[in-house]
């Protein structure tokens, strides 16, 4: 086999780390973590989560077989998510799933002697729509008393970014954005209020007592655990726990129905011929060549998405509107879609690499190599709204994708001058036509382009030069 | 054989809170085993933890 080598973001276990290479994906073991996986391996709850896909597939080899030798003694292959996304990218709903795939694998297996050492959503990816626990290092053999080590975890990562979005209306991905450990205790105790008027269920529980607990014993050198186990803090209780968590994270509901693009869509400037033309112009342009990635670059309602889908094995689906996605994930779940990954991404503000040494979490440019890029509507509102000039934005095209379908609107395109109304006269008048091409030529060659009958629009083909 | 994230206290004893009826008198023992073991100066009893698991068979 092909060189392997250990992911950037797979440190924190000293049991188990993970390799990429060659198109498949390795968790090793030390002898300590075979131990412990392999008495936990064929408990029901490990293999009942395998089998209906809530944990990812796992077929267990011999580390050399993979190219690995000691410290591993046990190892399992993966197959590779087409497409490694973070929290930060998610929507509310997407969120809310995960965390119900952590509680219920966590309560499975809990109440069948397995511990889950962690409640992380980082251990959780979606393959399209579908949500996955793909951290088969997590699970360990629960002893007698054992605490669920994940439940503080669960609240920072979990329970405080869904409150925050559902009873507050702010949107969690910033803050996740900003710390890979999540909300503090800490700072969830300080921004959440009570409200008589809108009773915020879990809030006296998870937040309130739950830093006040954290507080009166933060200097507390006793071995609380001992005492626990003592005490009767067994796998009952523990799920108990968990249902109720299950019970309060399902009740909370996202707070705004609208956003600014939610309930409009450029499309809507267009007569019904310039949408149906210029499906078709993608259509064939998508079609043109096998593709393994297309992403989806202001991706909407997914219209285009779908149609890439059919003709490519998996669409990253792209938008600066939280809402948005969450609504087309929504659909795309309903459909059962797993080839099509929504995702929250505003690419003026997408984030560099997080975590330990700026690598743990990679920025969005560094997770996939797309053989095609869709950005269709999106290049007006990323120069003139977000002063990022073409020139720069075609660089990073060029930097990210060998071909590139974009749609340029001209100056006197009703959006364009919507976006202008309110900008100094003059600092956008390189927002034309001409240039636009004159940019795109130096760093592609165009197949092919269409004038929309629209007449204020023009759609292009584009393969990189070099 | 161990997680590698700190089972704190006060989490600890939120779980068992937060478990409801099911958690309640286990949250008030740790709670007083704790305040005791502080007023009196002594460790806590040691307990003997074991591969033994205490799983409920209403799950299979």
């Amino acid at each position: 086999m092909a060189s392997i080598l250990q992911d950037p973001g797979s440190f924190r276990d000293p049991l188990s780390k993970v390799f990429v290479g060659d198109g498949t994906v390795v968790r090793a073991f030390t002898e300590m973590g075979a131990s412990d996986i392999d008495k936990v391996w064929k408990k029901k709850s490990i293999q009942r989560a395998l089998e209906s896909g809530d944990l990812i597939s796992s077929t267990i080899v011999e580390p050399a077989s993979v190219g690995l030798g000691a410290p591993w003694v046990s190892a399992m292959t993966h197959p590779l998510v087409p497409f490694i996304s973070y929290p930060y990218e998610w929507t509310f709903s997407m969120l809310q799933d995960a965390a119900m795939l952590q509680l219920k694998i966590t309560r499975a297996a809990v109440v069948d002697g397995v511990g889950v050492k962690d409640a992380t959503p980082y251990n959780i990816q979606f393959i399209g729509s579908r949500a996955q626990f793909i951290d088969a290092g997590s699970f360990e053999v629960r002893k007698k008393g054992d605490p669920w080590y994940g439940y503080q975890q669960f609240c920072e990562m979990f329970l405080y970014p869904l409150m925050l979005q559902g009873y507050l209306g702010v949107g969690f991905q910033q803050m996740l954005r900003g710390s890979v450990n999540g909300i503090s205790i800490d700072t969830m105790r300080k921004l959440l209020p009570s409200s008589l008027r809108h009773p915020r269920k879990g809030r006296f529980t998870h937040v309130v007592l739950h830093a006040a607990a954290q507080k009166r014993y933060a200097d507390s050198n006793v071995d609380m655990k001992k005492q626990a186990a003592k005490s009767g803090l067994n796998a009952q209780v523990l799920d108990a726990t968990m249902k109720k968590l299950e019970s309060i994270v399902s009740s909370i509901n996202l707070g705004d129905k609208t956003s600014t693009w939610s309930e409009y869509s450029e499309r809507g400037h267009y007569i019904e011929s310039s949408l149906d033309e210029k499906q078709k112009f993608v259509r064939d342009a998508v079609a043109s060549a096998p593709r393994k990635q297309v992403w989806d670059i202001g991706c909407n309602d997914g219209i285009f998405s779908r149609i890439a889908s059919a003709h490519s094995d998996y669409v990253v689906a792209m938008d600066a509107d939280p809402l948005v996605i969450d609504r087309l994930y929504n659909t795309l779940k309903a459909e059962k879609n797993e080839k099509i990954l929504p995702l929250y991404v505003d690419l003026t503000d997408s984030g560099g690499g997080v975590g330990w040494r700026g690598q743990e979490r990679p920025g969005i440019f560094n997770r996939g190599k797309p053989d095609i890029v869709m950005a269709l509507a999106v290049i007006h509102h990323m120069a003139i709204t977000f002063h990022v000039p073409l020139a720069s934005q075609l660089d990073m095209f060029r930097d990210l994708t060998p071909e590139l379908i974009i749609e340029m609107p001209h100056a006197d395109d009703p959006m364009v001058r919507k976006l202008l109304t309110n900008k100094r006269d003059g600092i956008h008048d390189d927002f034309n036509l001409e240039e636009f091409e004159r940019l795109l030529n130096e760093r592609f060659t165009v197949k092919s382009k269409m004038l929309l009958s629209s007449g204020t629009r023009t759609i292009f083909h584009a393969v990189r030069k070099g | 054989m161990f997680s590698y994230l700190d089972a704190a206290t006060g989490s600890m004893i939120n779980t068992a809170i937060a478990g409801g009826v099911a958690g309640l008198g286990v949250a008030v023992k740790m709670w007083s085993a704790r305040i005791k073991s502080k007023i009196t100066g002594k460790p806590m009893p040691d307990f003997d933890s074991s591969d033994e698991d205490d799983t409920a068979s209403a799950h299979d």
